[in-house]
């Protein structure tokens, strides 16, 4: 897979999570988008009851810590429209934060390749 | 702490055993009653202790100055009767730890079935992609 399609099937499940289609499944499994992206999972995955798969907390361990920090940096320096890449880098540094314990250093430093706070502001003014 | 103290009930009554037993005369009456309240002083007598218990009968029965008393015969057999119990109701008692051990290994292999099936593993781990693309970038910008 080449580095163009991976960016479009991050951009498609960070355009279809964030939709209003999966936004009830989006409340039940907050790290779901990064779950489908890092296990290469399609979001209908999670459609099924919670007996019949495995929960978000499984998927995404502690230990995808590396993982989700590449996929930042991957992504926030990527081609992707800014929504999306707001979307995806939301999810990864909650995660970092929230999960991983990750230090200020580590966001900081992750922020310098996009800083989602301030993206998000603009848009907003914008809007 | 335990709730009824039994390890201390049965450590003063092992020693009260021990201490009738080595005294220079031990006496015939106090032994007997001693070491069969011992034995009966609780329903749950570890292995330990009737192997204990064992230990002092044969002493007790050994002794050739209790031989000679009129009662040895009928307390020997009442001793030895109420040891056998005791080591017939420890033998259930392990019989039984057993077969909950095996009921909870029997549960867990079943629950382990009713386990959701694993998430499938992507052919090509899209990680080795990004880390080749932020390379790739830095390289790049140097």
């Amino acid at each position: 897979m080449s580095e163009q399609a991976e960016l479009q099937r991050i951009g498609r499940l960070a355009d279809r999570l964030y939709s209003n289609l999966d936004l009830d499944s989006r409340v039940e499994d907050t790290y779901q988008l990064l779950a489908c992206i890092l296990r290469n999972l399609e979001p209908n995955y999670f459609h099924s009851p919670i007996y019949a798969r495995q929960p978000t907390s499984k998927l995404l361990e502690p230990t995808a810590k590396e993982n989700v920090k590449l996929l930042y940096k991957f992504v926030g320096a990527s081609s992707l429209p800014g929504l999306l890449k707001a979307h995806v880098c939301g999810d990864a540094s909650g995660f970092l934060k929230n999960v991983c314990s990750a230090s200020a250093e580590e966001l900081g430093e992750l922020n310098s390749v996009f800083d989602v706070a301030a993206f998000m502001q603009d848009f907003w003014k914008a809007a | 702490m335990p709730r009824n103290k039994k390890s201390e009930r049965m450590l003063v009554a092992r020693w009260e055993l021990e201490r009738s037993f080595v005294e220079p005369i031990p006496k015939f009456e106090v032994c007997s009653r001693l070491l069969f309240l011992f034995i009966t002083s609780s329903d749950k007598l570890s292995r330990k202790n009737v192997l204990y218990s064992e230990a002092y009968l044969d002493r007790f029965r050994n002794n050739e100055a209790f031989q000679k008393d009129s009662l040895f015969e009928s307390r020997v057999f009442q001793l030895g009767d109420a040891l056998r119990r005791a080591k017939d109701r420890l033998v259930n008692r392990e019989s039984k730890r057993e077969e909950k051990k095996e009921i909870k290994a029997r549960k867990e292999t079943r629950k382990s079935k009713n386990e959701p099936p694993l998430a499938p593993v992507p052919a090509i781990e899209p990680s080795s992609i990004w880390a080749a693309a932020v390379e790739k970038r830095e390289k790049n910008n140097e």
